[in-house]
């Protein structure tokens, strides 16, 4: 083998490593910074929603022990509410919370016909290790943020994430939803303190990102 | 190719590498991860938006007058207020409570402009097949999202939306606050045959520590459950239905009746016999129907030959009957729920069967409660007793107290007036002189929490001799009483304080040779308590 041939190759062979190398920093580094720009945009997401959804307190009719309450959006999009509703230390199932169609309203009495209140629909019974929480700067597991608030909801016990529709998709309302999502709870016997968790989706994942609390007695 | 070439294409290579990509995309990656660490969970918007929603309810004014279906608003909110809707609690006889969402004419009032809305349009279907509509709260639901309440003007009474959950119902006189604890507000769902009703109501049911001088209140769950009255043999639940009855006796000892609060065009009855169905010939029995309906159209029920068309603001028009001869009772009608007690219970009671829930003016939604240990005639010699032996005789064995869940903090407020109205009957024919002993019957008072405990603060009793003087035994009287109790708060300490009413009928009976003294047998019919904090 001559001395140029050899020379050659050498060139060769340290540019197919400097390519190799290049290539595999280049998927490194771009795979983290999609992980990071993902994260990114996760805190984007959380903090708008953490600043847009919110729910207010409508009455209380203690005779039916029924809790009305509304949603809304302020950034006027017509994505859906997910919500849970723990009542004391027990979650209520889905088919106790029933949102008002105004569009199937006849007669201007809530609930009293049939299609005016659809039950929510549980989206999903989420493991409260698999559902996240902001708090405290960094993420959490909602089991963990129910134990740190001290709840006293067991961590065992899975949520039913229900899915409340915005009022805005029950009617063919064009442009931005202004309108407040109006909807009730039916509670059991003695309850004395009602939360109301708020969840948004991302990823597929599902993150808290507002609790409202009524107190019933 | 020379020798020196190839090294700086090799060098050119690494070069364009480094520069091209790594430094770059190393570069970018630090950037955007200081970008993350930045941002953080503080910017709560929707806390900034809650608080404007609120200081709208604070500085908007909303009045629902209830006759004329107008909603007068006030605006001075320095903000235009965008109605999206109006949602209202309407209560209908035999129905309950129905939840109206209705959107009103005009939707926006500008700031510093007052509006008067007209919803009688607007609620018109939703009040149909209402039997006499009562709009116990209404809310304006802003396009923000906040909610007001508005105060509903009605002729029966002024009174504020219920504070959600507590049952508590605020009437507003003119400047100060007066909360109203009782009469208390009653929807058509309420079980008023069931003193732990109460609880819904926004009280506290418990019992005194001494039924002389108490120093606590102990919450006591058996109170409402299964103790407090006690005698030889005391009034044992026998049987209840409901639906049609017809009453036709020849006999009725006494009888006290009201109008039903959940309707008043139906009447809540309590009385005394011998032998009522399922009790035996002889033993003494107690019916109590709630709901009454008469299907007769000449009265709601005759006693004797007199037809009665509507109950006595005298809770003790009808309680001796039979004293001098037989009297008979005949009522034929519908009924919600019919009870039927035996005097034959031996073991401790509770206080259901001495109670009922009614209203002696026809105000639809608000009842007092009335209280009688009587349950057949009076005396009026010392050797004989109200049931003519001492088996018949009952007394309380706990008081029965009730604790109103409104806390007046002695920061806010430096002293309370309670106000009580009431009506008091007995069947001692010698009054103060058939005692030996004088023994409250009914306190009003203050007690404060301390942990768990009640403990009283102040309060004033109303004894026997005090309250026996108002009224007569036979022809019954109970004339219409009423107290104002004013106590100071203690400043300088901050404590949280409970307005707190209890009764009892303390007396068994004391034999003194052939003399009987401290035999009482009582009826005590509490029409209103309200309580009035002074700042």
């Amino acid at each position: 083998m001559g001395k140029a041939q050899s020379e050659l190759l050498t060139t060769v062979a340290l540019i197919g490593l400097a390519l190799v190398i290049g290539i595999a920093m280049i998927s490194l580094v771009g795979s983290t910074v999609s992980s990071y720009r993902e994260q990114a945009l996760l805190i984007n997401t959380l903090n708008s929603e953490i600043s847009n959804t919110f729910v207010n307190l409508v009455t209380y009719d203690d005779t039916r022990g029924r809790l009305w309450l509304l949603l809304k959006r302020l950034d006027g999009s017509r994505t859906d509410f997910f919500i849970a509703i723990a009542a004391d230390t027990q979650y209520l199932q889905c088919s106790s919370v029933q949102y008002f169609n105004p569009a199937a309203d006849t007669n201007g009495i809530m609930c009293d016909e049939s299609g005016d209140c659809p039950s929510a629909q549980q989206f999903r019974l989420g493991d409260p290790k698999g559902i996240y929480v902001p708090y405290g700067g960094s993420i959490t597991t909602l089991a963990d943020f129910i134990r740190a608030r001290d709840y006293g909801i067991s961590t065992a016990s899975y949520v039913p994430i229900c899915t409340v529709r915005n009022v805005c998709n029950l009617a063919s309302i064009p442009g931005l939803c202004t309108s407040n999502t109006i909807f009730r709870v039916s509670l059991p016997i003695g309850v004395k303190m009602v939360r109301v968790f708020i969840f948004t989706l991302f990823s597929n994942n599902l993150y808290l990102v507002n609790v409202y609390e009524v107190r019933i007695s | 190719m020379r020798r020196g070439q190839g090294n700086i294409i090799i060098v050119a290579v690494f070069a364009t590498l480094f520069l091209g990509f790594i430094l770059p995309l190393s570069a970018y990656l630090y950037t955007s991860y200081t970008s993350n660490v930045r941002e953080s969970y503080s910017t709560k918007l929707s806390d900034v938006v809650i608080g404007v929603a609120q200081r709208a309810s604070e500085q908007v004014l909303a009045v629902f007058n209830e006759t004329s279906s107008g909603l007068l608003i006030v605006n001075h909110g320095g903000k235009q207020l965008d109605i999206e809707s109006v949602v209202a609690l309407i209560v209908c006889s035999e129905e309950g409570v129905r939840t109206v969402s209705v959107k009103p004419s005009e939707t926006t009032i500008p700031s510093g402009y007052q509006r008067e809305l007209n919803l009688s349009k607007s609620l018109e279907p939703a009040l149909q097949g209402c039997v006499n509509p009562s709009t116990v709260a209404l809310y304006i639901v802003t396009r923000l999202g906040a909610v007001i309440p508005a105060e509903i003007a009605s002729p029966r009474i002024i009174q504020s939306p219920q504070e959600p959950g507590t049952g508590i119902g605020i009437v507003r006189g003119a400047g100060e606050k007066i909360i109203t604890a009782l009469p208390m507000p009653i929807t058509s769902a309420d079980q008023v045959w069931n003193l732990s009703l109460l609880q819904a109501k926004g009280f506290t049911i418990a019992t005194l520590d001494s039924m002389t001088n108490p120093t606590r209140l102990v919450i006591d769950s058996t109170t409402t459950a299964s103790k407090g009255m006690s005698g030889s043999y005391v009034w044992g639940l026998r049987s209840t239905s409901s639906g049609s009855i017809t009453v036709n006796i020849g006999t009725v000892y006494n009888l006290w009746f009201g109008y039903d609060p959940r309707n008043t065009s139906k009447y809540n009855i309590m009385f005394t016999t011998l032998g009522y169905s399922p009790c035996s010939s002889s033993t003494l029995s107690r019916v109590k129907i709630y709901g009454f309906r008469s299907a007769d159209s000449r009265g709601v029920l005759r006693i004797g030959n007199t037809w009665v068309s509507e109950p006595s603001q005298d809770v003790a028009d009808y309680t001796f009957l039979s004293a001098y001869a037989s009297t008979g009772l005949y009522l034929s009608g519908t009924a919600d729920r019919i009870e039927v007690y035996c005097r034959d219970g031996t073991e401790e009671t509770n206080y259901n069967p001495y109670t009922m829930i009614m209203n002696t003016v026809e105000s639809r939604g608000f009842a007092g409660i009335l209280f009688t240990t009587i349950d057949r005639s009076f005396r009026s010699s010392l050797s004989s007793t109200p049931d003519g032996g001492t088996s018949g005789l009952d007394y309380s064995a706990k008081s029965f107290a009730l604790i109103y869940n409104y806390s007046i903090s002695s920061k806010q407020y430096t002293a309370v007036a309670i106000a009580v109205n009431y009506r008091f009957h007995d069947a001692e024919g010698r009054d103060a002189e058939g005692t030996k002993n004088d023994l409250p019957i009914m306190f009003v008072g203050l007690v404060y929490r301390d942990g768990n405990v009640f403990r009283v603060y102040s309060y004033r009793s109303f004894t026997f001799r005090e309250l026996t003087r108002y009224e007569d035994t036979y022809p019954p009287t109970a004339q219409a009483q009423s107290a104002v109790v004013f106590i100071p708060l203690q400043q300088g300490v901050d404590r949280e304080f409970y307005v707190f009413i209890a009764f009892q009928d303390p007396y068994n009976y004391l034999r003194d040779g052939s003399s009987y003294y401290d035999c009482v047998e009582l009826t005590l019919y509490i029409e209103n308590l309200s309580i009035l904090p002074y700042r």
